[in-house]
């Protein structure tokens, strides 16, 4: 194994643009635990779009509540589409967390350091997503109080998973992200707690605080272990988030249904989850650093790698639909060429075109350096790409089974309003979760941004020398 | 007040650069047991103390080969030898939709090795530490850079090591009680 | 004759993909302008001159062998009428040359800017680099895809696969890291002694090559796993071809030799850091993609074992000869790497 620092570029030019204004180690430290210590602070957005989401949370309580009372047939699910919004859902969300994962490991082995001001947010992004689409196999199977049922554990019923179906693969996938996750963020946080545990004037919050860190004191000894382990994370993050939407294409890509059975599924869901992810970092970000006054730390910089990587993403997502296609027609599989005919010209056409529309043609804007700098351009384009990802999700799963092999089997797929009730609850778990993170958690990383200061300015921010040697790479 | 009850002697430094310094130059006094505490890693710190420990990647690769084999064990002893089902006539030694669990498995078990393999040799959870005492140490987790000379060294000294300090530029000097 | 040209394909493919692994590589730099592209960039450019020799070196197949290798030349059945509208002689012919000039053309327009750039000191140029690598780099994935569906492929009679172009970028890709490494020693072996600059040069090549082995195992695997599930007797006829004769055994070969052990070797932060030991583990991933192009492209066009016959030696040694004249030459007359601009105040960083 190797482990070198995640510092070591020279400060480039751009670089600088990464961190605004006359900060250093006690600036930076004040302004971002200042959001978290100064409970006073918080502006009239964060309530009105806490007690939104809080309404629809409890909209989805309900939801539930019916859905536990009443069993799966609320929803629009039956033969011969038995999947539907709860697997629709579950993709979309679990691909959004996707691109907390890229930012805080894929960027950290690259030594990019624009990741060191969103990846904490982007994880805690990343942990809420993954909760949400965690719901929706888990109410699926219709008795979610047995879930425990899917983990391989010796029972008295004498039964063991089966080991050759994808959806038991995906069970282990995603927990291990959950796990996984949780953890990487969880490290990245010990050192900013013992800040908020140092600097909190509050009893309670300073107890709290303390034990979350752990008895944390920046020995050089701990911190030296500490970048080994938090850079190995991130090294087993990076297949780990590969290996979860690959697994979750398999749900499809192995059986022989056409418009899911196609090998260039792996690859092609992974791109099409950071594409949606960054999306949603993009749709959380400009409005959240306008509100609390971080727009020195999350710059105009950013936001542009953001779009450029949305674009790169967006343009594998539509590689994808190229192969589909054309091998579609290639194959000469009267069952696969039908299928092509049926997005395009069937029932859900619409919806087709629409996906391509948003996924495919509205986010070249961004190959306009213009058009990347003008943040409501940027903010349109990641709702337009959150959409056009949930719509690829519908034509890739109703869309396929709707039209079953034998045309008496067809059906149609319409999700009722308790889907709908559904989706719309994840939503306000989403947002009441990561505002709730933004009020009580450092929603940047402190330590890393004193890091930042230190290595693109040298502690202080007139001398703008970078520290030569102590900051040079020493790979293990 | 007896040395037996003193922790050590610390000292703050205004920059990393500072701390660096001080430390090897400690170093070369012929200080060992020292420790540095800083805001973030300051690189080359741990080799200035010389006190690198290279244990936790075999560590985290160990794991990583025992979550790789309990994986595949567990998916080979459930489905050949405990549960054979026939699944769509594939073979009950079904080695490739073996993979994606036994890769699960691999990262967990190795995740797990580099997060409680480092709080473990960083002797954490630690509620308390007699740093902690020291005046103005809350600085250590926002600006200040310091650097403690244990009592248990055995060229320790009160006032040669309050006079190093003083000689390498520290900005403020303590004892920490034990 | 079959024999022949099934060895000539085979041995010309494996030179072409280290040209066109070469030239993504080079369009991938211009994105990032990371230092260790800059580094290698003359090894880069050399690899991708060598792409006209090649489109030459298809004529003979073009001439003389399309009947031999591709059933879809004979027509016949109702899937071969299918596709005659994709897979015909005249338009077979136009795809040929649409890729090989969009190929000669970006490379030499690329090495072409970099020249006037080093001759007249126009910064400028460099961006104009990125601007035109930027829509070129996905224009490159998509004909890649499309040759390889069109050279390789169709030499199997009704399969097909969606991943296929992305197998081959990927592994072509992997190709030029490795010889990038090679590269990398040489230079190291005879220029002057080892800057301290340079250890990250090399661990990002060796972090390359990491990275593309693991991206190469996760394709094969992806295609293997959703064919061998699906189980579909249109589909699995690829595998089950290459599942008797030895031809398993090369398969099994190629997990251990081109992902386990170039996996466990690149783990080692040392392997990394010295250009020798990562010049051998680079030289042993090249071997393995000889193997692995064999394995592809051999059972498709020629029925029996695995053993090379006298032909795939000769074809290949043939081809690799004028393939590494061209580029030994290209080599020798390359622009100097960029590393010296490396730290140069305001080094873009623009993708």
């Amino acid at each position: 194994m190797s482990h070198s620092s995640h510092a070591s570029q020279p400060t480039h030019g751009a670089d600088r643009e990464l961190l605004i204004g006359a900060h250093d180690y006690g600036t930076v430290t004040d302004r971002i635990a200042g959001v978290v210590l100064n409970q006073r602070g918080h502006p009239l957005p964060w309530f009105a779009v806490f007690a939104l989401a809080f309404l629809l949370l409890n909209g989805m309580m309900l939801t539930i509540t019916y859905l536990l009372y009443r069993g799966v047939g609320i929803w629009g699910i039956n033969q011969p589409a038995g999947w539907g919004f709860d697997i629709i859902n579950f993709v979309w969300w679990i691909g959004i967390g996707h691109a907390g994962t890229l930012i805080s490991a894929i960027l950290l082995l690259m030594r990019q350091q624009w990741r060191t001001s969103i990846n904490r947010f982007a994880e805690a992004m990343t942990l809420f997503a993954v909760a949400c689409a965690g719901l929706y196999p888990l109410l699926h199977t219709g008795r979610p109080w047995v879930a425990y049922w899917l983990f391989p554990y010796p029972n008295v019923m004498g039964m063991w998973p089966q080991f050759r179906s994808p959806l038991i693969w995906d069970v282990f996938a995603v927990s291990t992200y959950m796990t996984v996750s949780a953890l990487f963020w969880f490290v990245g946080l010990v050192p900013d707690l013992a800040t908020l545990r140092d600097r909190a004037r509050n009893k309670v919050a300073r107890i709290l605080f303390g034990i979350g860190a752990l008895g944390w004191r920046g020995s050089a000894r701990h911190w030296s272990r500490y970048e080994a382990a938090y850079l190995m994370l991130a090294g087993l993050s990076t297949p780990l988030v590969l290996s979860v939407h690959s697994i979750v294409s398999f749900d499809f890509a192995v059986s022989v249904l056409p418009g899911w059975h196609t090998t260039v599924f792996p690859p092609y869901f992974v791109a099409g989850a950071i594409y949606a992810g960054f999306a949603m970092v993009l749709t959380l970000a400009i409005p959240i650093r306008a509100w609390y006054g971080l727009k020195d730390f999350i710059t105009d910089k950013h936001l542009d790698w953001m779009a450029k990587i949305m674009l790169a993403t967006g343009l594998i997502v539509v590689y994808g639909y190229v192969m589909e296609m054309f091998f579609g027609w290639y194959s000469g599989n009267p069952y696969e060429g039908y299928l092509i005919k049926n997005r395009m010209t069937g029932p859900y056409a619409p919806l087709f075109w629409g996906l391509l529309i948003c996924n495919g043609v509205v986010p070249q804007v961004l190959w306009s350096p213009r058009w990347r700098a003008s943040v409501p351009v940027l903010f349109a384009v990641s709702l337009v790409v959150s959409v056009g990802m949930w719509l690829e999700r519908f034509i890739i799963i109703p869309v396929s089974l709707h039209r079953d092999f034998l045309p008496s089997s067809w059906g149609m797929y319409v999700p009722t309003l308790w889907d709908w009730g559904m989706f719309i609850g994840t939503l306000g778990l989403f947002f009441f979760l990561m505002f709730l993170f933004i009020r009580f958690l450092p929603m940047i990383s402190i330590f890393e941004m004193r890091d930042l200061v230190l290595r693109l300015r040298g502690h202080r921010s007139e001398s703008r020398e970078p520290i030569a040697k102590s900051t040079e790479v020493e790979p293990v | 007040m007896s040395a037996a009850t003193v922790h050590g002697i610390i000292a703050r430094y205004e920059s990393a650069d500072a701390l660096l310094s001080a430390a090897r130059q400690a170093r070369q006094r012929g200080y060992r047991r020292m420790d540095a505490f800083s805001p973030m890693p300051v690189h080359g710190l741990s080799e200035a103390l010389d006190a690198e420990d290279f244990r936790l990647p075999w560590l985290v690769f160990l794991c990583g080969v025992a979550g790789a084999a309990l994986g595949y064990g567990l998916q080979y002893f459930v489905s050949v030898v405990d549960y054979p089902l026939n699944i769509g006539g594939r073979p009950f030694h079904s080695w490739p939709s073996f993979i994606p669990v036994t890769f699960e498995t691999t990262v967990l078990l190795a995740a797990f090795g580099a997060v409680f393999g480092m709080f473990a040799m960083n002797g954490l959870p630690r509620p308390h530490h007699p740093v902690f005492g020291a005046p103005g140490f809350d600085r250590a987790s926002s600006d200040g850079f310091f650097l403690c000379v244990e009592a248990t060294d055995p060229k320790f000294d009160r006032e040669e090591v309050k006079r190093f300090f003083a000689d390498t530029g520290a900005v403020d000097v303590a004892e920490v009680d034990e | 004759m079959t024999g022949f040209f099934g060895s000539y394909l085979f041995a010309w493919i494996f030179w072409l993909s280290l040209s066109l692994g070469c030239l993504g590589l080079l369009l991938l730099h211009q994105l990032f302008r990371a230092a260790w592209g800059r580094a290698v960039l003359p090894v880069l450019e050399a690899g991708a001159r060598s792409l006209p020799i090649m489109a030459v070196l298809f004529l003979p197949i073009l001439i003389w062998g399309m009947g031999d290798l591709y059933p879809w030349v004979h027509g016949g059945d109702a899937i071969d009428a299918h596709r005659a509208p994709y897979l015909n002689m005249p338009f077979f012919l136009i795809r040929a040359a649409f890729y090989f000039i969009f190929w000669v053309g970006v490379s030499s327009y690329l090495i072409g800017l970099r020249r006037r750039e080093r001759l007249t000191g126009d910064v400028s140029l460099a961006q104009r680099r990125t601007n035109v690598s930027a829509p070129s780099l996905v224009l490159f994935v998509l004909t890649v895809t499309f040759a390889m569906t069109d050279w390789v492929m169709s030499t199997e009679h009704h399969w097909f696969s969606t991943i296929y172009g992305v197998w081959f970028v990927t592994g072509q890709a992997l190709s030029a890291v490795a010889i990038a490494a090679l590269w990398w020693r040489k230079r190291q072996e005879t220029a002057a002694p080892m800057q301290e600059a340079d250890f990250p040069i090399s661990r990002d090549l060796g972090n390359l090559l990491l990275a593309f082995t693991m991206m190469w195992a996760y394709i094969s695997l992806s295609q293997f796993l959703i064919i061998w599930s699906a189980n579909l007797p249109e589909e699995t006829t690829f595998y089950l071809r290459r599942s008797g004769h030895g031809w398993d055994v090369a398969g099994a070969l190629l997990i251990v030799g081109q992902f386990m052990i170039p996996f466990l070797a690149l783990l080692s932060g040392k392997t990394k850091r010295s250009p020798v030991m990562l010049s051998r583990v680079a030289g042993w991933i090249l071997a393995m993609r000889v193997l692995d192009i064999y394995w592809i492209v051999m059972p498709s066009v020629r029925e029996g074992g695995v053993l090379p016959a006298a032909t795939d030696v000769l074809t290949f040694a043939g081809i690799g000869i004028i393939w590494l004249v061209g580029f030994v030459r290209a080599l020798r007359g390359a622009l100097p790497d960029e590393a010296d601009v490396a730290t140069a105040a305001e080094a873009p960083s623009h993708a």
